[in-house]
């Protein structure tokens, strides 16, 4: 053999001598072995944790990538959302709302049919209140085109709030109980005794009840309604309820505090008497 | 005009708001305030013209003594103007005491001319139901309304400084 023929006959023996070990090896290493060999094992501990580095590496990236890819649908996705909270929120600040209001007329509604026979009412509501500290009037967004007159009574369920002072086509003045103008012929439900009832001015937010004589029965806890004297409110309206029983200076008379029946200061709608009819 | 149209929002927000928000009974005299501060800055003669008008203004949405709130809130507007000569604009102090003395000598004017035409209030009652609390409210909103006034004016000056 020469030596080009050398040359040719010694890698194409290794070659064979590698693919014969390489078989060997393939024979040996089917997926299904009992175990791994050692080497295969150190390599792939050994490369584990680098493994783990990387892919979390490239996990991690590829969720970066779907954030910054996705940012603007995100965003766009999250305005709609907030516009739909807060629609949502006032939708529900909206239901209460009517939830409440459902529930005042509801009561207002159950008063008239109660007092269908006493009374002929109109529901107004209450859209301001007197801008002013030393008057106690509110003004309501119903007026003479809705029937309303000077002088008709105006109510709640609790009681009494005034009377109407001064009306428009479209709103009326209504005179609180609480106005010093504004006093209404009173008495003592239990005993009968009568009296002047109006504000209070050193008791703000008070009623008042004056000129009662010094022996006379008014005790705390009584209940004060209207007495029908005066021509203007009609007889047996709940007024409020003796807190306090004071002797006047003169000391012939006394007089006595009252709660007022009505909260003036949460007064949404009211009833206005439009007609008293027979028997009052 | 801007100051008019400040007063009927005043009237409007003490009719509709600001019986929610009473204090020791008595609810903010916004038109007080904003005239107090008005005069104090303004002077004597404006003072005295813009109390007129918010004082006419009330007394056709009240429809009650026309010309009582006119008058006294004229005087009101005239007199707490003349402090503009003697009083230090910068003091933040300064508006608050005058509304607290101003509030009380308008509502004992008002009592007084009122009794004149025949709105008589009692006395006693209403100097310290009515006159002394709505004093303190006044005098703190005044505090509060010259502050902000304040801040906004050095706001607005820094602004233009920045803007040149």
């Amino acid at each position: 053999m020469g030596l080009k023929g050398r040359k040719l006959v010694i890698p194409l023996t290794l070659i064979l001598v590698a693919a014969a070990g390489l078989y060997f090896l393939m024979r040996i290493t089917p997926p299904q072995r009992d175990r791994l060999s050692n080497v295969e094992e150190g390599l792939r501990d050994f490369l584990a944790p680098v493994e783990r580095v990387i892919t979390l590496a490239v996990n991690k990236t590829g969720v970066l990538f779907t954030a910054v890819k996705n940012y603007g649908r995100l965003q766009a996705e999250n305005q709609a959302l907030q516009q739909e909270i807060a629609a949502l929120r006032a939708a529900a600040v909206q239901m209460e709302e009517y939830r409440q209001e459902n529930a005042r007329l509801r009561a207002l509604l159950q008063y008239t049919q109660v007092n269908r026979n006493n009374f002929d009412f109109t529901v107004a509501p209450v859209i301001g209140r007197s801008p002013s500290n030393w008057y106690h009037t509110i003004t309501l967004g119903l007026g003479t085109r809705a029937g309303l007159m000077k002088d008709q009574v105006v109510v709640t369920t609790a009681g009494v709030v005034g009377r109407i002072v001064a009306v428009t086509p479209n709103t009326a003045e209504v005179l609180l109980l609480l106005d010093r103008e504004g006093a209404v012929g009173g008495m003592i439900q239990v005993n009968r005794t009568p009296g002047v009832v109006e504000g209070s001015p050193d008791y703000r937010g008070y009623l008042q009840m004056i000129h009662i004589a010094r022996d006379a029965p008014v005790m705390e806890h009584q209940v004060v309604v209207t007495s029908g004297l005066g021509g203007i409110f009609p007889k047996g309206l709940p007024l409020g309820t003796v807190v306090k029983v004071l002797p006047e200076p003169d000391g012939l008379m006394k007089r006595a505090i009252i709660e007022p029946a009505v909260d003036f200061d949460r007064l949404e709608e009211v009833l206005v008497i439009t007609r008293v009819k027979g028997g009052q | 005009m801007g100051m008019l149209l400040l007063g009927a929002a005043g009237l409007v927000l003490q009719a509709t708001v600001l019986p929610a928000f009473k204090m020791a009974g008595v609810k903010a005299d916004l038109l007080t305030v904003t005239l107090i501060i008005f005069a104090f800055l303004k002077g004597a003669s404006r003072g005295g013209m813009l109390g007129f008008f918010y004082g006419l203004m009330e007394d056709l949405f009240l429809a009650k003594f026309i010309g009582l709130n006119a008058l006294t809130r004229m005087v009101t507007g005239y007199l707490v103007g003349l402090s503009k000569e003697w009083l230090n604009q910068e003091n933040l102090l300064a508006p608050a005491l005058l509304a607290f003395a101003a509030t009380i000598g308008q509502g004992i004017l008002f009592l007084l001319l009122g009794h004149a035409v025949g709105f008589k209030y009692p006395w006693t009652a209403g100097i310290l139901t009515v006159i002394v609390p709505m004093a303190f409210y006044n005098a703190g909103l005044a505090l509060v309304g010259y502050g902000l006034y304040q801040g906004g004016t050095a706001w607005g000056i820094g602004k233009r400084k920045a803007g040149s």
